[in-house]
């Protein structure tokens, strides 16, 4: 028994840390584990907060000029009538043709979009295959006769004006807040990445709206089939990889698929709320400004590249819409800030981008439109004049996408917001309001150096090819990759 | 993936606390180079974490910037504060006679 005592008291000798005992050793390490989770938690907490979102914004601020949108102004809406565009206004094509010194006609371009055979496939992006993603990608609207929704036409098949299927029973949500968790979540199974709720405010709705079959303008009054209160605005992804390869053709499989999805989702939530015993109509690009109702419901904040920017996935998504007379009381969704319209301010990363030159190089945002020839009588009829953020060229933009013969998406890839769904990027962004304008442009210039956005103003074949491999591994897809850019 | 990531990382911080503490109670550092060893750590760990995330999200550029800014950034703090901070004042014969007086 001896022994063993003494044995053991040896080997404790031999094992004790200088001037420490085991049990204070452990003590301290153990109350220093503590201490870091402790301090782990109050991060992440922090973090979670932040990404929250601020309140203390004002939201879409608009001056005195500020009027809603005739839906005739839209650049994709006058482009695609003949009548507006060949017709009613003729002088607005010959205008920036003239300006621009182009033979260039808005309608006409329209015509043979995205159906010039002219496939070549030794040039990356521009092959054969590159083409068909596309057109398969927009596939599903073009079966429902639908695609128009995208050029702003309303009541197309799948975004029906008809409330014919309207339950007669009304379903007793309970409240308000429960209405909106039921919506969200049926919105989150049928695809969205984010779903919020606006109430209606007709300042950002078309109006007059424009019918583009029947080329004639609707009233909200008199033509839409109930008096709306609420307007869900729901994101859906696009592929993080495809994106890259803007903007060539393979990249429209992102866009075509972002409409396909919008398209079906938002049918589907309209269709969920008719069953329930209320009113709803959705909406593609058709009916009003799907920025504007986004910044509205707190989805995100409007970026410098026109587009909102959503927290965690930049501008890469799309944007639909389900109208509906459903009160949601007091659990609408506000507009928040995270400091992305002040990180605009500092980065130009998706301007420098841009191939058209459409975007604007503005230190700050302004109420109207500072691009060349914004002075030039009417020229700036497609912009909505009035409210204070960055103004694009959409005419130059549409330029490009017609003779590019695919539309672009560089200042969605290029993007310093736009990054893979992984915790990193979040980090970043929890960080991002606090952070003073140096650290902001330190971060534009870093993004790109870490390998993300880094556009030109043509597609890199490299992206193109790892799009085109992106799906090596799905049989089992053990990375867990999605469309989203996650591997979890 | 991601959760063998973090349990890894777990188990790299536990080690790096149990090492700060057993530097702590040997050399008995100034109050003021803990924070400045801590937030090193804490920085080499950020850059670990980072690449590992970024070599999964297929961005290895990321990753090996992420290693070299954060967890670079990390380690020149470290030798700085030990070499500016922690050595003049060490004592190493000094230390050396504790170890073996506690046996
Ligand atoms: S879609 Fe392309 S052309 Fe249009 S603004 Fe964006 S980058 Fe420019
Ligand atoms: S690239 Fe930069 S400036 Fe452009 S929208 Fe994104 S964050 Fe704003």
């Amino acid at each position: 028994m001896t022994n063993q005592v003494e044995n053991h008291k040896e080997l404790e000798a031999e094992d004790e840390l200088p001037n420490m005992s085991r049990r204070s050793f452990f003590k301290r390490t153990a109350a220093a584990g503590g201490a870091a989770i402790l301090g782990g938690g109050a991060v992440l907490g922090a973090s979670k907060t932040s990404l929250q979102g601020s309140l203390n914004t004002p939201g879409i601020v608009v001056d005195e000029n500020f009027k809603p949108k005739d839906q005739r102004d839209v650049m994709l809406c006058h482009a695609t009538s003949y009548h507006l565009s060949q017709v009613r206004n003729p002088e607005r094509g010959a205008q920036y043709a003239r300006l621009q010194k182009k033979d260039f006609n808005f309608n006409r371009a329209l015509q043979t979009f995205e159906n010039r055979d002219h496939f070549d496939n030794n040039k990356p992006g521009y092959g054969q295959a590159d083409r068909a993603i596309g057109h398969a990608a927009w596939y599903p609207l073009v079966v429902a006769k639908s695609r128009a929704a995208a050029f702003t036409q309303p009541n197309t098949p799948m975004h029906s004006w008809s409330q014919a299927d309207i339950h007669e029973e009304q379903f007793d949500w309970g409240s308000g807040k429960r209405a909106a968790d039921m919506i969200r979540s049926t919105g989150r199974l049928f695809g969205a990445v984010r779903v919020g709720i606006a109430k209606f405010d007709k300042r950002f709705v078309y109006d007059p709206l424009y019918d583009l079959v029947e080329e004639r303008t609707l009233s909200w009054e008199k033509d839409f089939p109930f008096k709306p209160k609420s307007v869900i605005v729901i994101a859906t992804p696009m592929d993080y990889d495809n994106v890259a390869t803007a903007p060539s053709w393979t990249a429209e499989g992102a866009t075509g698929n972002g409409y396909s999805d919008m398209s079906k989702i938002a049918c589907q939530i309209a269709k969920f709320i008719r069953g329930c015993g209320y009113n709803a109509v959705g909406a593609g690009n058709d009916l009003a400004s799907s920025v504007a109702y986004a910044i509205q419901a707190g989805l995100g904040e409007g970026g410098r590249n026109g587009s909102v920017i959503v927290p965690g996935m930049g501008p890469r998504v799309r944007l639909c819409k389900v109208f509906t007379n459903i009160d949601f009381e007091d659990a609408y969704d506000q507009p928040r800030t995270w400091g992305i319209t002040e990180f605009c301010k500092s980065c130009k990363k998706c301007a420098d981008a841009c191939p058209s030159g459409a975007i604007s190089q503005d230190d700050d945002t302004s109420f109207a439109p500072t691009y060349e020839f914004s002075d030039e009588p009417d020229y700036t009829w497609n912009n909505h004049i009035g409210i204070k953020k960055f103004y694009s060229d959409a005419k130059k933009c549409f330029n490009f996408w017609m003779d590019n013969d695919t539309s672009c998406l560089n200042c969605v890839a290029s993007c310093t917001f736009n990054e893979p769904d992984f915790w990193h990027h979040w980090m970043i962004m929890a960080v991002n309001p606090y952070m003073p304008k140096f650290v902001h442009s330190l971060m534009a210039e870093g993004h790109p150096a870490f390998g993300y956005g880094g556009q030109s103003r043509d597609p890199i074949p490299a992206k193109v090819e790892k799009f085109w491999v992106s799906g090596e591994d799905m049989r089992t897809n053990t990375s867990m990759k999605n469309n989203i850019g996650t591997a979890g | 993936m991601e959760a063998l990531q973090w349990f890894s990382l777990g188990i790299i911080s536990m080690l790096a606390i149990n090492v700060m503490v057993y530097v702590h109670r040997v050399i008995d550092l100034k109050w003021y180079t803990l924070p400045l060893l801590f937030g090193g750590v804490v920085d080499i760990l950020v850059g670990v974490a980072w690449c590992w995330s970024s070599f999964l999200e297929g961005y290895p550029q990321s990753g090996a910037m992420g290693l070299s800014l954060f967890s670079g950034s990390g380690l020149v703090v470290i030798i700085m504060t030990w070499r500016h901070l922690v050595a003049p004042g060490l004592n190493i014969p000094m230390i050396l006679q504790d170890a073996k007086s506690a046996r």
